[in-house]
C-alpha cells in the first residue's frame, strides 16, 4: 500500500518540527528514512502512522485520509513499531507477540484460528518461537527486539512503519532485523518504513532513501541517488568519502572528523577536494596539440590517477565529476586515436562521462597530481562492452567507456596553481611538461 | 542458538502446537489460583460469620445463611455479622482491582489509590462532610465519590500540564499525586483539630479504616456500587493489554489511547470512592493486593479479578486479625493491613531505587 505525506506541518506544542513536508512511500518497496538526530524523521513517522495529528496537510494511505479511517481499521492496513515500547513486567514472548492480533479482535476479544496462525507465523519468521513461555525482560537485547518486530508482523498489516528498530543492537543484531524486514517484503509484497540511524545499512537496506534535515527533505530516491559526498555533507555537516560497499555495491559513508585522518594520496581526494582544484573554467593558455594522443601525451595520461570531467557552465562556473583510479588506468588504444576507460561498480558516471565528452568545449581532463598543466582530450565516446576491450585490463571491468580522439590540448592551469591542495602534492613520477607534449605534437603531426 | 534455529526449522503445525502449549500452562495457572482465591475467601467468609462472641457451629450457620437456622442465630447472622462480613468482602474487592488498575494503567507499583491521594481525597471530603457539615450515611458517601473524583481529575490535569502534552506518565503521575495527598490529610488533620472530641474520635476510628459498626444501609448501597463497577472494570480493563505497552504501541494497535485511559481512571476513581466511603480508607490493601495476584496467577491479562479476590481476602483476614487476635478491645482493620503494607512499601520503595527507579 502506498503510503504518503502532503505538506505535512507537525509540531509539540508551539515546536514545529516538520514543516510542510511531502513525501511518498513507494508501494512494496522499503523505504529508510535518514538524517541527523533532531531533524524530524522520528516525529515524521509518528506523523505517517497518525500518533501525531498533523497542524496542516494530510497523510494519505491508498488516497484515503488516515484521520478518516477508524482507529482499529487503520491498525489493520499500517503497523507501526515505535521506537520505545515498554514490555509490561514479567509478560511472556507469546504473550506479547499475541497482543499484535487486538486489531483484528473485537472488544472481547475472540481468538480464532486465523490469530493463531499469524501468531505462529511471525514467531517462526522471527525465530522466537523457542521463547515462546520465556518472560520478555529476561532476554537479551537482540532477542527482545526480535520478538517485538514478531508482535508487529503479528499484526499483518500491508504496510509497516518501524522507528530505528537497530538503534541499541550490535551489528550482528542489527543486520538480523533488517534482514527481517526484507524477508516480509519479498514475501508478502509489505511496504515498509524504517528510521535508521546507521546510514550505510540504510543504503544497503533501503530501496527508496529520504534525507531529512531540519524537518525538510534534501534528498529522495535511489540510495545511489542520495548518498553521495556533497549530499552526506549537507545533510550531516561533516565531510565524507562514498565509496562502493564491497558486500552490497551500495554506497558506503566514511566521515573525515578532524582526527584520525590517514594522509591522502597526493591531490586524490574527494569530490570536494577536487573542487576547490578545479573550481573555475580553465584558462584555455595553450594551444591545440594535436589530434590524437601521442606517445609523449599517452605518458602524461599512464601518470595521471584522474579523470576529470570539465564543462563549463553558463554561471562560469564548472561543472566537475571525477573519475578517480590508480595512475594508468586509462588504455590508449589505436596509436593514440581511441582511448579506453573501465567502467566499475560504485563510479556510475559513464553516461555523463559519454555526454559531456560528446558535447563541444568539454573533454576529458587528465591530472597528475603536483602537476599544473593538464592535459585535455575531446572527441566522441561510447559505452562498450566488447571483451577485447574489456581484457585490456587485469581485473576486467564489466563496461568501458570508449573516446574516439577528435582533440587533444595541453592547458596551463591557474586554478591547480591556487590550490594548495594539488601543488603541494609532489608528482609520483616525472611527466612530460607542457614544451615536450607541444614539441611532441607538433613532431607528430609532421609525420603524417 | 543459531544452531537449534537453522537444526530443525518448526513447521506451521509445530509452531502452532508450542504456542498453544504455552498458553494452556499459563491458563491452568491462572484457574488454579483463582479457584485457591476463590476457595480462600468462602473459607474467609464464613469464619468471619461464625466466630465471635457467640461462635456459631457450621451447621447451624449454613442453614442460617439459608434462612432455616434457629431465629437467635439468624438474627446474629444477618443482622450483626452478615453485613460486616460483605462489607470487607466489597472494600477489599473493590481496593484491590482499583490498585490493581491503577498500577498496570499508569505502570507503576507505587500508583495504586491509597498512595497517589485519591484516598486521601475522598477521606478529605467526607471528613468534611461529617465535621462541618454535620452529614451522615449517603451524604458522607456522595462526598467521598466527589472528593475522590476531584483529586484524580486534579491529579490528570497537573500531570497533564508540562508533559508536553503527551501522556500521563507513570512517576509524574505518582509524584504529583503524593503531593495532593499529603496536602489533603493536611486538610483531614485541620478539620479534626477543629472538631468537637466526640466528632474527632468517630473521624479517627474512620480514617484508620474500620468495618466496626457496619450495617445493612451502610453496606448495600456498596454492594450495589461493586455488582456494577466490578463489571464494568474488567470490560475497561480488556484496553490494558495495549496500553501498557506505552501509549505509541498502544495507539498503533488501534487503542483510543485517551479514552480508554479515562474510562479505567474513572471506574478505578468510583470503586476507591464506594470503599473508602463505607469503611474509610483501608490502607495498603490496593497497593498490595495487585502484586500478590500477579505472583499467584502470573504475568499478563488475567489478574485483575484475582486482585479482587486477594483483597477480599486481606480485608476479611484482617478483619478477623484484628477483632479476635489482637487483645480484648476490637481494633480497627486498617491498623493490620497497615501493619502488613507499611513494610511493603518500604520495600517496594527500596527496590525501585536499587533499580534506577523506573
Amino acid at each position: 500500500m502506498s503510503l504518503r505525506a502532503e505538506h505535512l506541518t507537525l509540531r509539540y506544542d508551539d515546536r514545529v518540527v516538520v514543516d510542510g513536508l511531502s513525501v511518498r512511500l513507494p508501494a512494496g518497496r522499503i523505504t529508510a528514512i535518514v538524517g541527523p538526530n533532531a531533524c524530524g524523521k522520528s516525529t515524521l513517522l509518528r506523523g505517517l502512522g497518525r500518533l501525531i495529528a498533523p497542524a496542516a496537510g494530510r497523510v494519505l494511505l491508498e488516497e484515503t485520509d488516515v484521520r478518516d479511517l477508524p482507529a482499529r481499521e487503520l491498525a489493520r492496513r499500517l503497523g507501526m513499531l515505535p521506537q520505545t515500547p515498554v514490555a509490561p513486567e514479567g509478560i511472556t514472548v507469546a504473550d506479547l507477540v499475541e497482543r499484535g492480533r487486538s486489531p483484528h479482535q473485537g472488544w472481547f476479544g475472540g481468538r480464532t484460528a486465523a490469530d493463531d496462525a499469524a501468531v505462529a507465523r511471525a514467531m517462526t519468521a522471527t525465530g522466537v518461537l523457542e521463547l515462546a513461555a520465556r518472560p520478555v525482560d529476561e532476554l537479551s537485547g537482540g532477542q527482545r527486539q526480535r520478538v517485538w518486530i514478531a508482535m508487529i508482523l503479528a499484526q499483518d498489516t500491508p504496510t509497516l512503519l518501524l522507528d530505528e528498530p537497530t538503534t541499541y543492537l550490535d551489528m550482528a543484531h542489527a543486520v538480523e532485523v533488517l534482514d527481517l524486514l526484507v524477508d516480509r517484503n519479498l514475501g508478502e509484497g509489505t511496504t515498509v518504513a524504517v528510521v535508521l540511524h546507521d546510514l550505510d545499512l540504510a543504503a544497503r537496506y533501503a530501496d527508496h532513501l529520504v534525507a531529512l534535515r531540519d524537518g525538510a527533505v534534501v534528498a529522495e530516491g535511489t540510495p545511489a541517488e542520495v548518498v553521495t559526498e556533497a549530499t552526506v555533507e549537507r545533510v550531516f555537516g561533516i565531510p565524507a568519502r562514498v565509496v562502493p560497499d564491497p558486500v552490497s555495491g551500495t554506497p558506503l559513508v566514511v566521515p573525515v572528523g578532524r582526527h584520525r585522518v590517514a594522509p591522502v594520496p597526493p591531490g586524490f581526494a574527494s569530490e570536494a577536494d577536487l573542487r576547490e582544484v578545479v573550481d573555475e573554467p580553465h584558462p584555455l593558455a595553450v594551444a591545440k596539440v594535436g589530434d590524437r594522443v601521442d606517445p609523449t601525451a599517452a605518458e602524461f595520461v599512464a601518470a595521471a590517477p584522474l579523470v576529470v570531467l570539465a564543462s563549463g557552465r553558463t554561471d562560469g562556473g564548472m561543472d566537475v565529476s571525477p573519475r578517480g583510479d590508480a595512475a594508468g588506468f586509462v588504455r590508449v588504444l589505436d596509436d593514440g586515436r581511441r582511448l579506453a576507460l573501465p567502467e566499475r561498480p560504485g563510479n556510475r558516471r559513464i553516461d555523463t562521462l559519454r555526454n559531456v565528452v560528446e558535447r563541444p568545449g568539454t573533454g576529458l581532463l587528465f591530472l597528475v597530481p603536483g602537476v599544473t598543466h593538464v592535459l585535455r582530450v575531446s572527441g566522441r565516446a561510447r559505452v562498450v562492452d566488447d571483451p577485447d576491450v574489456l581484457g585490456l585490463w587485469e581485473d576486467p571491468p564489466p563496461l568501458a567507456l570508449v573516446v574516439d580522439v577528435e582533440d587533444c590540448f595541453v592547458h596551463c592551469s591557474r586554478a591547480l596553481t591556487r590550490a594548495g591542495l594539488w601543488t603541494d602534492a609532489t608528482p609520483a613520477t616525472e611527466v612530460p611538461g607542457t614544451k615536450a607534449l607541444a614539441e611532441a605534437a607538433v613532431a607528430a603531426r609532421e609525420d603524417t | 542458538m543459531t544452531e537449534t534455529r537453522s537444526a530443525a526449522p518448526p513447521d506451521g503445525t509445530a509452531a502452532l502446537a508450542a504456542l498453544q502449549e504455552a498458553r494452556a500452562r499459563s491458563r491452568r495457572r491462572v484457574g488454579l489460583a483463582g479457584a485457591g482465591l476463590a476457595a480462600a475467601v468462602v473459607l474467609v467468609f464464613l469464619a468471619t460469620v461464625s466466630l465471635g462472641d457467640y461462635p456459631i457451629p457450621p451447621g447451624d450457620l449454613l442453614a442460617s445463611l439459608v434462612g432455616a437456622g434457629p431465629a437467635r442465630v439468624e438474627f446474629v447472622v444477618t443482622r450483626l455479622r452478615l453485613p460486616r462480613a460483605l462489607a470487607g468482602l466489597a472494600v477489599g474487592a473493590a481496593l484491590g482491582l482499583a490498585g490493581a488498575l491503577f498500577q498496570r494503567l499508569l505502570r507503576n507499583p507505587l500508583a495504586s489509590p491509597d498512595v497517589i491521594g485519591v484516598g486521601a481525597g475522598a477521606s478529605a471530603a467526607a471528613v468534611t462532610a461529617f465535621t462541618l457539615f454535620g452529614l451522615s450515611g449517603f451524604g458522607v458517601s456522595g462526598a467521598a465519590v466527589v472528593g475522590a473524583a476531584a483529586t484524580a481529575a486534579l491529579i490528570v490535569v497537573l500531570a497533564r500540564r508540562g508533559s508536553g502534552g503527551g501522556g500521563l506518565h507513570g512517576v509524574r503521575f505518582v509524584l504529583i499525586g503524593v503531593g495532593i495527598g499529603s496536602a489533603l490529610l493536611a486538610v483531614v488533620s485541620w478539620l479534626m483539630t477543629t472538631a468537637s472530641l466526640t466528632t474527632a474520635q468517630q473521624t479517627l476510628l474512620w480514617l484508620t479504616g474500620s468495618l466496626n459498626g457496619v450495617t445493612w444501609a451502610g453496606v448495600t448501597p456498596l454492594l450495589v456500587a461493586v455488582a456494577v463497577l466490578v463489571p464494568l472494570a474488567l470490560v475497561a480493563a480488556r484496553a490494558l493489554p495495549r496500553l501498557e505497552l506505552g501509549d505509541e504501541a498502544a495507539a498503533a494497535l488501534g487503542l483510543p489511547v485517551e479514552r480508554a485511559r479515562l474510562a479505567l481512571l474513572a471506574v478505578g476513581v468510583l470503586l476507591v470512592a464506594s470503599a473508602v466511603a463505607v469503611a474509610g480508607p483501608v490502607s495498603f490493601v490496593a497497593l498490595v493486593s495487585g502484586p500478590v495476584a500477579v505472583r499467584l496467577a502470573g504475568p499478563g491479562r488475567a489478574s485483575l479479578p484475582h486482585a479482587a479476590l486477594v483483597g477480599a481476602v486481606l480485608v476479611l483476614v484482617a478483619d478477623l486479625v484484628a477483632r479476635h487476635l489482637l487483645g480484648e478491645v476490637p481494633l480497627p482493620v486498617g491498623v493490620v493491613t497497615g501493619v502488613v503494607g507499611a513494610p511493603y512499601l518500604l520495600w517496594l520503595l527500596a527496590r525501585a531505587r536499587t533499580r534506577g527507579a523506573s
